[in-house]
């Protein structure tokens, strides 16, 4: 009966310090101004994703609301593109492909990134080996023509391009899972929990995973802003789904309209300026992080 | 010396050479389409005629034949004719080289120096505005994605001023009296690139020195030093800014790499004739020597680097070799 | 940390092979001919240099025989090169390198007659023999760009040094199309194997043409000179130059700024271009016609959704769309309906459907037709059935770069009608695999032609059986189509050449293996302040890079 409840006495104790040092990185995180801006910024995006397409009314197959790369209006804020629809509609929509493809991409990455910078870590040996050979072929082929051959030959539409982004951004996830992991299997309680005979895949999910996570949480917040600039990148580029409108596109028809040369603003400003802003929140929170676990970043 | 530890990592070094250079070879070719379909409007011909044409482009071959002639071209280094400009791929991966190259050691070493500048000055303000400004401009700079940076600079310094140019390396069509008047030209239609290219990548580089230096200035060393009596100037100077460099300088050595492969929507968007153009539109071409080509020097180098490092980091750090 | 310093080594490795290659030749060339080196900028007593700037693909050889983009025939080949006979500014055959030609009785024996006293730009004559050669071995080695050209003569006889004899086994009404480009037997005949023709990259163009290579850089320009020797007379200019531009916006700058004197403009930049001072202007209408186009391969092994096979559906589509608002939005209004395979502006060759066939926009008469061959909406999904419940949902593979505010617009008129397209977006590489080598998996795209001037037949024959798996990007088979495409092209009268040409075009509309869309009205700006005398050919309504301009433009 001590025992029990020497255990649970254990147990509240762990419990108590796990909230206060929330609270402790909470207060932390949200004393760093520039965090709490991203945080702001971010929201303010979320926001526009979620309800603003219920307030505002775009259904983008409305073409022809307006002249080709029209001037913009008292109704409509900020113009037309060239085949007179809404930008300014685009700009919110485009709000949610941004959102979205950063979330997706940014999961695939972390799966199969974290997948398999765990099982070489922790595996060691052939595993490792064959593993981070694979990791650095992929890592040697520059990236931006791999995507471009990827998506020639499965095609560019929406889920496509968040699949490629994936399946090409791994790599560096992988490694530093990796030497995250290498550091984290010497602890203590690794090689307690091998002792008593726990099972490998036992460890890596209750140990090593949320040992990693906090780690390379910054990391993983700067791969959305990552995902985010490359697709943009990418649509610039061509590789775009055109029913789908992102940012990315509202830049590249502003080049193929040469809104520069005929100063149609409304093509690119707009779009740029949210593109900065939506990744630069997610570097500022990234860099927030960064900041809670490594003490010395924050002062003298 | 360990023969044994070279040897491991020589037999490593050729499967890494097999395996990318096969990739290389089928990820093309799993592209629909080839350099036929391509032209198949532009003048069209006939049954015939695209039997000769896929001779000429040694189309024609069975898949196992073109494949051991493209693991000869790439090991004597013969990457064949260029399916698009129908001239050899050597010279003309070398002129478009060569004008990476140029836009590449003009704007990094920028970057790196602003950005080191910029962490070092921040890291020894930390906490206070100076450092708060500093590195909040380089967080906003960083995120901006690249082309749109350039798309601005574009507007403002080339056609609303209109005080450079605006497009590709060198004023066309012009010959030029002496190379003085190159230079000139060149200078200008280097301008903006160059600008957005360095402000581009000099955001990563500025937060990482100052994350190292701030790292550095927690040693004892430091402490020690302050102790001595030195001027926090000297301090930085002496000890924290060359012990901060170490690690940092793995980072820049990396994007050495940048050089010329980076700067892919630079290129596009000022139709700089370089590599990072080239390898775009040799996919849409199906342009298969030229990507092959191109993909494979970049592969080569990296795989044959990386085996030099390891072998001479095994000298530096012996816990290597155990490895 | 190991992986950065390597690629520091990865650097210094590719700087040094760099090195070593830059040592080596820059990818020019030079003729061993003077090479002039003109001021930074060309003044009033130095030599007149014409520029013509352009975007889109660097030209891919010199060798006019294994060329396949047009811009290396409007680049090189036509300003170096020249064919027996050509079309006048008023679209007459008219003699260039044969003076005068005649054919026999029986219509199969051509015989020309050449210019006496032309010389190459290497300074040796032009006889004979270089035409028997240009002929023999485009069919001989089945050179890709003329051998379908070429393949009808049976024999190719030289009569005497400046008298050829050209043998059909039928009549040749497209003799126009046979006038391949005569190259220099003492330089292309060396390479008398098939494998040696085919590496053969003609570094120094040599011909006979108005202009004579001097030098060029891959991706930057091309100059020529004027022949001073030329057999119609020396152009007025001193230079050509053709100018590459990565992008439309630099090319409309250079021109302002004067670094070019000649350019094509596009819809989005005309408003600009309109308003500069010293700039004119030249619109005219284009052979290049854009179609949508249907699977029509009627084999079962095709991919394609079956219900698009028939006629009915597509000339429904037809009726649905708004071309007009297309043609405003997506082409910038610069274009004109066309509607039969033979584009307008090649005169009289294109017919026009009558008041009992025409389609115009009429969503209503779509639907109306739909509904009266049986494809109801009977689920009320918005989406029409036929009788045995199969949706009219179909495949629509776009070109991104190119058509999809095309596509988008038809995606949303064919809604309107109770069709369903789902647009899937891809390059030309892609399409062009799915049709030849996937067994046609689409239902419908959205493709271009250019046609030529004064003959249909290249046009005409996109549309033939034998085509398909060819140059057909629909692979619509119809032996009466077939049958008279033959019939046409020996059909001498020219009257009679006409109708069956229009019974051609008749059955095409009938049948809607495309719903052709529009023919494009292209734009060319040039400096009219710095040069005089440009011609548009077809005279009054035609482009002005020509033949007609090299030899008669001149500074002002």
């Amino acid at each position: 009966m001590e025992m029990t409840d020497n255990l649970k006495k254990l147990k509240d104790r762990e419990k108590e310090l796990k909230r206060q040092k929330l609270k402790n990185n909470l207060k932390l995180f949200f004393s760093n101004k520039r965090a709490v801006f991203g945080v702001v910024i971010l929201a303010f995006f979320i926001f526009m994703a979620v309800i603003g397409p219920l307030l505002y009314d775009y259904d983008h197959f409305l073409y022809f609301l307006g002249p080709r790369v029209g001037f913009p209006t008292e109704e409509y804020k900020l113009g037309f593109d060239e085949l007179g629809r809404d930008v300014l509609g685009a700009v919110i929509y485009g709000t949610r492909a941004s959102l979205a493809i950063g979330i997706f991409v940014t999961l695939i990455i972390v799966f199969v990134g974290a997948t398999f910078g765990i099982a070489a870590g922790y595996f060691g040996g052939l595993f490792d080996i064959v593993i981070m050979r694979i990791t650095e072929a992929f890592s040697i082929i520059p990236t931006i023509p791999l995507i471009l051959t990827l998506s020639a030959i499965i095609g560019q539409n929406f889920s496509n391009i968040i699949l490629i982004l994936g399946l090409t951004g791994w790599p560096s996830t992988a490694r530093l899972v990796r030497s995250q992991t290498l550091s984290i299997k010497q602890r203590n309680y690794v090689e307690r929990a091998k002792a008593i005979g726990a099972g490998d895949i036992y460890i890596m999910m209750k140990h090593i995973l949320p040992n990693v996570f906090p780690l390379i949480f910054s990391n993983i917040i700067l791969l959305v802003q990552n995902a985010i600039i490359t697709e943009s990148t990418l649509a610039f580029l061509g590789v775009g789904d055109p029913t789908i409108p992102t940012w990315g596109q509202l830049l590249r028809s502003a080049r193929e309209q040469g809104a520069i040369s005929t100063g149609s603003w409304w093509l690119f400003i707009p779009a740029g300026i949210c593109l900065v802003l939506l990744a630069s929140s997610f570097v500022f929170i990234g860099y927030g992080f960064d900041e809670i676990n490594n003490p010395k970043l924050r002062r003298r | 010396m360990n023969m044994r530890f070279i040897i491991n990592r020589l037999i490593y070094t050729i499967f890494m050479f097999i395996f990318v250079i096969t990739l290389n070879f089928f990820l093309f070719r799993l592209m629909p389409g080839d350099p036929l379909t391509i032209v198949s409007k532009e003048i069209a011909s006939s049954p015939e005629g695209r039997a000769t044409m896929e001779k000429m482009y040694g189309l024609d071959k069975p898949m196992i034949e073109q494949y051991f002639d493209y693991i000869k071209s790439m090991i004597t280094f013969d990457f064949g004719t260029s399916f698009n400009y129908k001239q050899p791929v050597t010279e003309i991966l070398f002129s478009k080289i060569k004008n990476s190259l140029i836009l590449g050691f003009a704007s990094v070493p920028i970057g790196i120096v602003i950005g080191l500048l910029g962490g070092i000055v921040a890291a020894a303000r930390r906490g206070k505005r100076t450092d708060m400004v500093i590195t909040t401009t380089s967080m906003i700079i960083y995120a901006i994605p690249t082309f749109w940076l350039a798309m601005i600079f574009l507007m403002v310094f080339g056609v609303k001023l209109g005080w450079v140019p605006i497009n590709g390396m060198a004023t066309p069509g012009v010959d030029f009296v002496n190379n003085i008047a190159y230079l000139k030209d060149l200078f200008y239609h280097l301008a903006i690139p160059v600008l957005s290219y360095s402000l581009a990548i000099f955001g990563s580089y500025l937060l990482i020195m100052r994350g190292s230096m701030v790292d550095v200035f927690t040693e004892d060393y430091v402490l020690t030093a302050r102790a001595k009596g030195l001027t926090e100037k000297q301090v930085i100077r002496r000890h924290v800014v060359p012990n901060a460099m170490l690690p940092v300088s793995t980072m820049i050595i990396s994007s050495l790499a940048l050089i010329f492969t980076g700067a892919f929507s630079i290129e596009v968007l000022f139709s700089w004739p370089g590599m990072g153009r080239l390898m775009i539109e040799s996919v849409s071409r199906r342009d298969y020597p030229v990507m092959q080509a191109s993909n494979y020097l970049i592969a080569v180098a990296v795989i044959l680097a990386n085996f030099i490092m390891d072998i001479l980091y095994s000298y530096i750090d012996p816990r290597v070799r155990v490895e | 940390m190991k992986r950065k310093v390597t690629f520091l080594l990865a650097v210094v490795l590719i700087a040094a092979m760099l090195i070593v290659g830059c040592s080596g030749q820059p990818a020019q060339t030079e003729t061993p001919a003077e090479n002039p080196k003109t001021e930074e900028e060309p003044k009033e007593s130095g030599p007149s240099v014409f520029k013509y700037g352009f975007t889109g693909w660097w030209p891919d050889s010199k060798n006019p025989y294994l060329s396949s983009y047009a811009v290396s025939t409007s680049t090189y080949h036509d300003s170096v090169y020249e064919p027996l006979m050509g079309l006048d500014q008023n679209l007459e055959l008219t003699g260039r390198l044969a003076e005068d030609w005649e054919v026999s009785e029986d219509g199969l024996t051509w015989t020309f007659y050449l210019r006496k006293g032309v010389k190459w730009h290497d300074g040796e004559d032009f006889t004979a023999d270089d035409v028997v050669y240009s002929y023999k071995v485009n069919k001989e080695f089945q050179l890709p760009r003329w051998y379908s050209s070429v393949k009808d003569f049976t024999e190719v006889n030289k009569i005497d040094d400046y008298t050829v004899e050209l043998k059909t086994e039928k009549p040749k009404a497209n003799i126009l199309d046979a006038m391949c480009d005569i190259v220099p037997e003492h330089i292309f005949g060396q390479y008398d194997t098939v494998e040696k023709a085919l590496s053969f990259t003609n570094d120094n163009p040599i011909g006979t043409g108005s202009l004579i290579f001097v030098e060029d850089a891959i991706d930057e320009y091309v100059r020529f000179k004027a022949n001073d020797n030329y057999w119609g007379g020396r152009p007025k200019l001193d230079e050509f130059l053709f100018v590459y531009f990565t992008n439309g916006d630099t090319l409309i700058q250079a021109l302002e700024k004067g670094e070019i004197d000649l350019c094509s403009v596009t819809a989005v930049q005309l408003p600009h271009v309109e308003k500069l001072s010293g700039i004119a202007i030249n619109k005219y209408d284009s052979l290049t016609l854009y179609e949508l186009g249907f699977n029509a391969w009627e084999d079962p092994a095709s991919k394609g959704n079956p219900l698009i096979l028939d006629p009915t559906i597509r000339n429904a589509i037809d009726w649905a769309i708004d071309y007009d608002t297309m043609i405003e939005y997506a082409m910038g209004g610069l274009a004109s309906r066309q509607m039969s395979l033979v584009p307008n502006p090649v005169g009289k060759w294109s017919w026009q459907p009558g008041p009992d066939v025409i389609r115009t926009y009429n969503p209503e008469k779509a639907k109306e037709v739909l509904e009266e061959a049986g494809y109801k909406d009977t689920d009320g999904d918005g989406i029409r059935e036929d009788s045995n419940g199969n949706k009219l949902d179909f495949r629509f593979s776009v070109i991104e770069a190119d058509y999809k505010d095309q596509a988008l617009i038809i995606e949303q008129n064919l809604k309107e009608v109770g069709i369903k397209v789902n647009i899937e977006y891809m390059d030309d590489g892609r399409l062009g695999d799915i049709i030849e080598n996937q067994s046609f998996d689409t239902d419908m795209y959205i493709w271009g032609w250019t046609a030529d001037y004064g003959e249909p037949s290249f046009i005409l024959s996109v549309m033939l059986s034998s085509e398909i798996g060819g140059r057909s990007d629909c692979w619509y088979g119809n032996p009466e189509y077939d049958e008279l495409y033959k019939l046409q092209a020996i059909t001498v009268d020219e009257d009679e050449r006409v109708e069956i040409v229009h019974k051609m075009q008749e059955i095409i509309y009938r049948d809607s293996p495309y719903n052709v869309m529009y023919t494009q009205t292209k734009v060319q700006a040039y400096r009219s302040d710095r040069w005089d005398n440009l011609q548009q050919w077809p005279d009054g309504n035609g482009g002005l890079l020509n033949y007609y301009t090299k030899l008669a433009v001149s500074p002002k």
